[in-house]
């Protein structure tokens, strides 16, 4: 069964080298149709991979490294991308379904372009499709077959870890065909509109899952990991957000070359930039230079070839780039205080704050070259990278009503009357009234200020309520994004500075309080699940007249001799009241046990807003209604 | 409690970790902050007993440190220069549109 499945990588990987000499030759159609070969046959071989999992056939040597017989369906099936031959394999079927994708949906009307993007997208598989074959193959088998599995990573056994690595891989290898769409473009040294167009549908294709996928993977390590935060500016994370800004920047950018055929160069180069921090991304993730929770699979020799495979692509594109460039065309003139001007100060600061995070991620190892440890976490992005977004969205509503070209400036007094005075207003209820951080008011301002601002600019474009229906998607994709920023700015700086947080050491009967929450802890039992057994606090929380029960647990997987988290979380309309379950103590012959008491204040918001984020791309890629 | 590493694991605090030298290290903390500690004091007490790694925010100190720490604003203000630099040849005939839609 398994073999099939290798066998038809081995005719995937013909098909792709055959869509990339074709593509590049300029056979649109012939290219298209390998596009499509390859990834049916890769489908195929992927679902082998699968079964393989979901029947525990241990004689493939991966799923006895990371299955069990006794784990629920769902992570047997998870358990084939939860690993990194079987993420890799995920990979390589991406990018081909980007490629099938593109040689059904691509329409430019330009057959040498089209047939060069897939051909570009055909080497990029190739190149993937290699490193699994040769290097990390999911195929192997095993003799004998061991009777029992070693399990998946008991912490990614997790509904919202099952479905985390699909969703950011979709975004991550989302940008190959960018990036084929980019070098394409840039071979015949034509990045019009005509090429914005395409560009900018697939970017947004790109962006919605990385998005969704961040998301995903920091609730999860909000509930599973136990620790009371969403975002530890842990590598792997910061691996993500570094793509994630310069396709924000991206989709910004690639909006003026379609409509004003400028920043034609730029964009391209930032089309480019996207996929090549995605790769790299994978390899700071996969080669264990940089130490994190969450990074399984390390091999240094693997690290070294995904290495290979960034400076290759990247040498290739990049040089690319340097060439043409020069011989792209301009677009319409434009002054410094315009819509053009205001988006390069946007995509200034998205690159700017995308290389902050990439320095302060990589800083250690730098550092430690020179003989130096040292640690860079939350307060140095807090003081760099934070500041630098701020102020950018803080000129959000202002620019966001210029126009192309040139702006009018008469009603700049008036918005910096209103921005002046929402700050104030802020300053005095924060400082005077809510005893808040002087940085929590600003923080709030600038919320009320990015939202408000949004629906102004619906309110401003529609001059009347019964338009506002009749406006472009793409205009309500926008006003979404922008609110969805607003409000997730509003969760996180409540969340960040009103977070209560304190620990309890309680015996069965006894009770602390925690933000104004009466804890009581009636007892701690021992249960057995499917493949772990656990210690299950019964705990009720009272204020006022609300109440609930919670049960904290504490898991134990004896196949991979691990413990995890699993938090009890009570919603509130205002927070959450969040418990973990620590460690058992014996104090003076008393048994008591540690919890970990947080309450997360707004912290719904912090999803919400990046959800609107994801549904405002969402509604930017919807196609145009037809006019009546 | 946010800004001290935990010396025994990959990358948390000691506000999060349940290692038991977090618990020594926070307990540390308390103790140093009930006798009327700054946060300055303790983060110094902690970098001189376990190393500069414990602290999640690094010195501006020398010369590696004030490159990490000067390097997001410098970056701003290169990024800048070099886009007003290539914004200044657009300039000539420029008319404003109104955008139609986002």
């Amino acid at each position: 069964m398994i073999e099939l499945g290798h066998l038809a990588a081995f005719l995937a990987l013909a098909a792709s080298l055959a869509q990339g000499v074709l593509g590049l030759t300029g056979a649109r159609a012939l290219a298209g149709r390998a596009a499509l070969v390859a990834f049916a046959v890769m489908v195929l071989s992927f679902l082998t991979l699968v079964v393989a999992f979901a029947r525990s056939d241990f004689s493939v040597a991966l799923v006895a490294n990371n299955s069990h017989t006794l784990k629920p369906m769902l992570y047997k099936i998870a358990g084939a991308w939860g690993n990194h031959e079987g993420s890799m394999a995920l990979w390589c079927l991406v990018t081909m379904g980007f490629g099938a994708a593109g040689a059904l949906w691509m329409r430019t009307g330009r057959e040498t372009f089209e047939a060069r993007a897939l051909g570009v997208q055909g080497w990029l598989a190739t190149g993937a499709l290699g490193y699994l074959l040769f290097a990390s193959s999911p195929y192997l088998r095993l003799d004998p077959a061991p009777l029992q599995g070693a399990g998946l990573n008991p912490i990614l056994q997790d509904p919202a870890l099952a479905f985390h690595p699909p969703m950011l891989y979709l975004g991550y290898v989302g940008y190959s065909f960018v990036f084929a769409l980019a070098a394409a473009g840039l071979m015949e040294a034509r990045i019009d509109r005509v090429w914005a167009k395409e560009a900018r549908r697939w970017s947004l294709a790109a962006f919605i899952p990385l998005t969704l996928g961040i998301a995903l993977g920091s609730y999860w390590a909000y509930y599973e990991l136990g620790w009371g935060g969403w975002w530890f500016w842990d590598p792997v994370e910061n691996a993500s957000l570094m793509p994630w800004l310069l396709g924000a920047a991206l989709l910004h950018s690639v909006a003026v070359t379609e409509k004003r055929g400028s920043f034609a160069a730029w964009t391209a180069l930032l089309a480019v930039l996207a996929f090549l921090f995605s790769i790299m991304g994978a390899f700071l993730v996969r080669s264990g230079v940089l130490t994190s929770v969450h990074a399984f699979a390390v091999d240094p020799r693997r690290g070294l070839l995904l290495l290979g495979g960034l400076i290759a692509y990247g040498g290739f594109a990049l040089g690319l780039f340097a060439l043409r460039a020069p011989k792209l065309e301009g677009g319409k003139p434009w002054t410094i205080l315009s819509r053009e001007g205001a988006l390069v100060v946007n995509n200034v600061v998205l690159v700017v704050a995308a290389l902050t995070v990439l320095l302060g991620t990589l800083f250690p190892l730098i550092a430690e070259a020179a003989g130096r440890t040292i640690s860079v976490g939350e307060p140095y992005f807090r003081l760099t990278f934070v500041p630098m977004l701020a102020a950018l969205l803080a000129i959000l509503p202002v620019v966001q009503a210029w126009s192309w070209g040139k702006a009018d400036l008469s009603t700049l007094w008036k918005w910096a009357a209103g921005g002046v005075g929402l700050v104030v207003i802020f300053l005095l209820l924060g400082v005077g009234l809510w005893d808040i951080p002087l940085g929590a008011a600003f923080g709030l301002a600038l919320a009320f200020w990015l939202i408000f601002g949004a629906l102004w600019e619906l309110r401003r474009r529609a001059v009347t309520l019964a338009r506002v229906f009749r406006l472009p998607l793409r205009v309500w994709g926008m006003t979404l994004a922008h609110i969805g920023l607003g409000v997730f700015i509003l969760g996180a700086v409540v969340e960040t500075t009103q977070r209560y947080e304190a620990t309890l050491a309680l015996p069965a009967g006894g009770s602390g309080t925690v933000a104004g929450w009466h804890v009581t802890l009636h007892d701690v039992r021992a249960i057995e699940g499917p493949n772990w057994y656990a210690d299950k606090a019964d705990l009720t929380a009272r204020k006022g007249s609300a109440r609930a029960e919670m049960a904290p647990t504490k898991r134990y997987y004896p196949a991979a001799r691990m413990p995890t988290t699993e938090t009890a979380i009570h919603k509130t309309g205002t927070g959450d009241l969040y418990v973990a379950l620590g460690d058992r103590r014996d104090v003076d012959g008393e048994t008591r046990w540690v919890f970990r008491v947080y309450f997360n204040p707004l912290i719904d918001l912090v999803y919400l807003g990046v959800l609107l984020m994801g549904l405002g791309a969402l509604f930017s890629v919807l196609p145009r209604r037809r006019k009546p | 409690m946010r800004e001290l590493r935990c010396v025994a694991c990959e990358n948390e605090p000691i506000s999060q970790s349940s290692a038991a030298i977090a618990e020594d290290m926070r307990a540390r903390v308390r103790v140093m902050v009930g006798e009327g500690a700054t946060d300055a004091e303790v983060r110094d007490w902690f970098e001189s007993r376990y190393g500069e790694f414990v602290l999640f925010r690094p010195k501006g100190k020398d010369l590696t440190g004030l490159f990490l720490w000067s390097a997001p604003f410098g970056f701003l203000v290169i990024g800048g220069l070099i886009a007003y630099g290539l914004t200044r040849r657009r300039r000539a005939g420029a008319e404003p549109v109104a955008p139609e839609d986002a």
